[in-house]
């Protein structure tokens, strides 16, 4: 901490857990949740907001992290990667993603799955040109996009037909 | 994905019963998806180690420019800055980088940090190591660098013609 910064607290919930830490008032969200509470599955890609590596669903919202600071996310809800998992169930989404080679290095997938979520969140059957569109702010730099948008359609028809998983 | 002959499996089913089909032939799930779809990947970024330091680059803002100056004594003194380096400090501490291209590309004189002059925008010029990035990428911005421009060339066709300006530094003067 450099001198002079006052420190804010800041209190989230973060995959259901509350969290609450005193942070410089310039600290990026994606920070907070990296250094300060330890949650590593959203990363920082480019730090500039292009990449999507860092996108994380705050108040029902997809955001990138890294364009939030902390302080704006005081009292929010927010649910990252890591909060996709039920009991030891992967969610649709990490099931197809896996399932349809949908990553190779792994790098930009907590951004590609938070993207997805909301957009399934939104719109459970949505077209080819949607899904792109949605995940236009997600940068593979293995360019797997044709897995991605295969496997965000393999999770949005195991999603609406409920049981059949 | 190819799939396995019917030659082969026989051979496989006959040669030995308890070899089974379990891996040839089929799509396999990658092993390590699983960690990496539950944001576990443990990706350099996300290790935490004691008494870690973080470095920041101060980078150029021309195409091509000499450095006249550096002066870093307000990085320096800012608080949880552990070490502030320019390409002075560089050279003193190791041999050009090798150059993998033939010569004369060979000749170039190259440095992790710019010596002398930059020559494209973006070369890194001087690393600030402190406690923290937030603190490295604040002292790097406290670098006041005395640059003079030089013509720089944008294009590759350009940078043939004949009086193009030199921008690398060489071992030989051929």
């Amino acid at each position: 901490m450099s001198e002079g910064q006052e420190l804010v607290h800041v209190r989230v919930r973060v995959n259901g857990q509350p969290y609450e830490a005193d942070v410089e008032p310039r600290t990026l969200l994606i920070d907070f949740l990296r250094d300060e509470l330890g949650i590593t599955g959203p990363h920082i890609g480019c730090d500039t907001g292009h990449c999507g590596a860092c996108t994380v669903i705050l108040n029902g919202r997809s955001v990138k992290s890294c364009m939030v600071l902390a302080v704006q996310a005081d009292g929010s809800e927010i649910l990252t990667v890591e909060g996709l998992e039920k009991d030891g169930q992967l969610h649709p989404l990490q099931e197809a993603f896996w399932e349809n080679h949908a990553l190779q290095c792994g790098y930009c997938t907590p951004g590609q799955l938070m993207s997805a979520y909301f957009l399934l969140g939104r719109n459970p059957n949505p077209s080819e040109d949607e899904i792109r569109k949605a995940i236009e702010g997600n940068l593979c730099r293995c360019t797997g996009y044709v897995n991605i948008v295969k496997a965000i359609k393999a999770a949005a028809l195991k999603m609406s037909s409920p049981r059949a998983g | 994905m190819s799939k396995a002959s019917p030659e082969l499996i026989s051979l496989y089913t006959q040669d030995s019963a308890a070899l089974t089909l379990k891996w040839l032939g089929k799509p396999l799930k990658p092993k390590e998806d699983h960690r990496l779809v539950r944001g576990r990947g443990a990706f350099v970024d996300d290790v935490q180690l004691p008494r870690m330091a973080y470095a920041a680059f101060l980078r150029s803002p021309y195409g091509h420019a000499r450095i006249k100056g550096i002066d870093i004594s307000r990085a320096k003194s800012m608080p949880g800055v552990l070490l502030v380096w320019t390409g002075d400090d560089i050279k003193k501490r190791m041999r050009p980088l090798p150059q993998a291209t033939p010569p004369p590309a060979r000749n170039a004189i190259d440095y992790p940090l710019a010596v002398d002059k930059v020559r494209f925008q973006g070369e890194p010029v001087a690393m600030v190591v402190a406690e923290s990035r937030y603190l490295a990428e604040d002292a790097a911005n406290q670098i006041d660098v005395d640059y003079e421009p030089l013509p720089a060339v944008m294009d590759a066709e350009k940078a043939l013609e004949p009086g193009s300006p030199w921008c690398t530094r060489r071992s030989d003067p051929t």
